[in-house]
């Protein structure tokens, strides 16, 4: 059968230190990434250029959309770099893998075998562990930010109340829970898509894999709008304050 | 009762996941039914909502390729 992998391949060594092509991938990304924000602010206001217009347009549909959930012109302004960067990483990612010829097609020689040298980022737990961890540690560091130390602790250790004292140790699982969902739901589409689109490769190689592949651009544009959108939401739930009556309110 | 347990993994796992996306875009159209002018809103929310419920069915998925992929 195939040779389908859980773990990712290690194609390079650097100074002793094995690099996976997973790894690769995503360098590349964020290079491809780096030149197109770097061309984007060399260029002038008023641009006439389609793709400096489009990315001008995207990144100020996203404010819009933080705007509405956030409410607050100056909290969005603050986190529009994590969460814009967030999305367009893993949408880059996930479509970069979809080009056809360009993944699939460079291999490498190693000692335990034949194999494609670049690989979608996001088929590796490694990747989108590191994401997670960075997502929830972003929403500490707001929330941090937002309350001040004392009430940042407060929402985890209340001893007013013994309800609420449960409530806070239930927030503490809360956030390790979160770090093991993000993780899993990216790197579960796209693995298994990734697998489907081999296994269908090999029973039918001719035309039938187009819907599949249609299927597989649509997954990856909405994972990566849920992985936006989903660290957008816990980062304003937690920079809401309770006053003393207990409403919640925006700061 | 089964010889391939990664087959029956996904079957029962993604019952519960199915019923509860499928409540969730009825609860989402009787709200944007009843007033057409807070759709957008519901549409953010029903999605986030999506996407928690399809998140269980991608752990028996895990699950279910572990199972079958590592010896």
């Amino acid at each position: 059968m195939i040779n389908i992998g859980l773990q990712p391949e290690y194609v390079l060594s650097i100074l002793g230190i094995s690099l996976t092509n997973t790894f690769l991938t995503s360098v590349l990304v964020t290079a491809l990434l780096g030149v197109l924000g770097i061309v984007f602010y060399f260029k002038k206001q008023n641009c006439k250029n389609i793709l400096i217009s489009g990315i001008r347009i995207l990144v100020f549909e996203l404010l819009k959309l933080i705007d509405a959930v956030t409410h607050d012109r100056k909290l969005s302004k603050k986190i529009l770099p994590v969460v814009a960067t967030f999305f367009l990483f893993i949408v880059t990612a996930n479509l970069l893998a979809l080009v056809p010829g360009f993944l699939g097609s460079f291999f490498i020689d190693t000692p335990a075998g034949k194999f494609s040298v670049l690989r979608s980022p996001n088929s590796d737990l490694t990747t989108t562990a590191a994401l997670a961890l960075f997502s929830v540690l972003a929403t500490q560091f707001f929330s941090l930010r937002v309350l001040g130390i004392k009430k940042y602790i407060g929402r985890f250790l209340n001893f007013t109340n013994p309800v609420k004292f449960i409530l806070g140790f239930f927030e503490m699982i809360s956030e390790g829970v979160k770090v093991l969902s993000f993780s899993f739901r990216l790197f579960g589409n796209i693995f298994a898509g990734e697998v489907l689109l081999l296994i269908i490769a090999f029973l039918v190689p001719y035309i039938i894999p187009l819907p599949f592949m249609i299927l597989e651009v649509f997954v990856g544009i909405i994972q990566a709008f849920i992985f936006a959108v989903l660290t957008l939401t816990f980062i304003k739930t937690s920079t809401m304050r309770h006053i003393r009556s207990g409403r919640k309110v925006d700061i | 009762m089964t010889q391939d347990p990664s087959a029956f993994t996904m079957g029962i796992g993604t019952i519960g996941p199915a019923l509860a996306i499928g409540m969730i875009g009825a609860a989402a159209l009787i709200g944007m039914a009843r007033n057409p002018e807070n759709s957008e809103k519901i549409q953010v929310a029903m999605i986030i909502a999506i996407a928690f419920a399809e998140a269980i069915a991608i752990y028996a998925l895990v699950v279910a390729l572990i199972l079958k992929f590592v010896s």
